[in-house]
């Protein structure tokens, strides 16, 4: 039993090694008196398969010719191909250090998010254009407990940033540009300026319903049940429940919204004020 | 060309042990064992995976020689090994370091200073 099993474990050895020690160490193996010294013996053998594999890769096949007599060489041989031990314990080390500096990568990046400031400006046409995005840290101690608008459960929050302005009038650019940039807050919107009734000016008219409750914008068409809108910036509301389908308030010189724009589903409806 | 022996130097206890029973006659690998073990008056046994290892790279360094079967041996699945002259030169590298190592031992602890 015990001869069977080291002999398996000579046949495991590297066929180089095999071929040139394997019979003698099984001789050796045969003149073992009693089970305890056979028992040493295949755990010596054991020890020595492991050791051959992992330290000795030079020796895993024939090795190139040596010299001549006259130290002429017989023919010339390229290096081992195999990679050195310490090689392969250097390469270990360096992927671990690799991949503990990604794995640190990722965490600190997951644990320390970026939060973009939303600074809104607008056009001529009092149309609201597209959203000025600014990377910075975000120092939470300053953040002021103001009445949020929208808020995203996710890793990345959308901050209005933006001076307070009076109820019922839309925001200025002067009013924008003349807030410090050190201290962002959330805007506080005055739904009300946007509810009221709405009537296109097409040949049929419909009447767009706007009205706020609990701290939201809904928007009722004729026939239709009303949706909750949430803003995407000062005049710029988008359906939560419904795809493709948002509105855009347009204000009068006055400051004072007064005109609609229905986007739904690939149709356009201007709507002025009632 | 010589070879630079230093190089070699320190010998490994197993190393050094194999050097010594070749040093006297030719020998197999059980040969050498029990050699070993009668030198070292049994206090170092060396296992047949650690001797073929050590054999093996001796070899390749060309300090011991590989000299085949006899066919008068009782078992003809031995092989004969035996020092050469690099391994001899070695050996005699290695024990005159370590009769170095052993007068010096000597006389640093007879010159141990002694209490007041």
């Amino acid at each position: 039993m015990l001869r069977s099993l080291y002999r398996c474990v000579l046949s495991a050895h590297p066929a180089y090694f095999r071929r040139r020690f394997a019979d003698e160490m099984l001789s050796i193996f045969d003149q073992a008196d009693g089970k305890l010294s056979a028992a040493k013996l295949l755990v010596d053998g054991v020890t020595s398969l492991l050791r051959q594999w992992a330290l000795r890769p030079e020796f895993w096949e024939a090795p190139p010719a040596h010299a001549a007599a006259g130290d002429a060489p017989l023919f010339c041989s390229l290096e081992n191909p195999k990679p050195r031990t310490a090689a392969l314990v250097y390469g270990v080390l360096l992927s671990g250090l690799a991949l503990n500096g990604v794995c640190w990568t990722m965490g600190y990046a997951w644990n320390h998010p970026t939060f973009m400031d939303i600074r809104p400006g607008y056009g001529p046409a009092g149309r609201v254009p597209e959203s000025k995005l600014v990377s910075r840290p975000l120092h939470r101690s300053t953040a002021a407990p103001e009445p949020q608008l929208s808020t995203d459960a996710g890793r990345l929050l959308l901050v209005f940033k933006s001076p307070a302005r009076p109820h019922s009038a839309a925001p200025s650019e002067g009013a924008v540009s003349g807030a410090p940039l050190s201290t962002p807050r959330l805007v506080s919107i005055d739904l009300q300026a946007y509810a009221g009734t709405y009537v296109s000016a097409s040949a049929k008219p419909v009447e767009i319903l706007i009205t706020v409750a609990a701290g939201r914008l809904y928007v009722e068409f004729p026939g239709e049940v009303r949706g909750f809108f949430g803003p995407t910036s000062l005049a710029r509301f988008v359906a939560a429940d419904v795809p493709e389908c948002w509105i855009e308030f347009a204000a009068s010189s006055d400051g004072i919204i007064d005109r609609a724009e229905v986007y739904c589903r690939g149709e356009h409806v201007t709507a002025l004020r009632h | 060309m010589k070879e630079d022996l230093s190089s070699f130097l320190p010998l490994s206890p197993a190393t050094l042990h194999i050097l010594l029973s070749l040093a006297g006659e030719e020998l197999h690998g059980y040969g050498i064992m029990q050699e070993v073990q009668r030198q070292s008056e049994g206090k170092y046994k060396l296992g047949p995976g650690t001797l073929y290892d050590n054999l093996q790279k001796l070899i390749e360094r060309r300090l011991v020689e590989e000299l085949g079967q006899r066919p008068g041996d009782d078992d003809p699945r031995r092989r004969y090994y035996r020092l050469s002259s690099s391994g001899r030169g070695v050996l005699t590298a290695e024990i005159a370091r370590l009769d170095g190592v052993v007068r010096e031992g000597k006389l640093r602890l007879q010159t141990r200073p002694r209490r007041a």
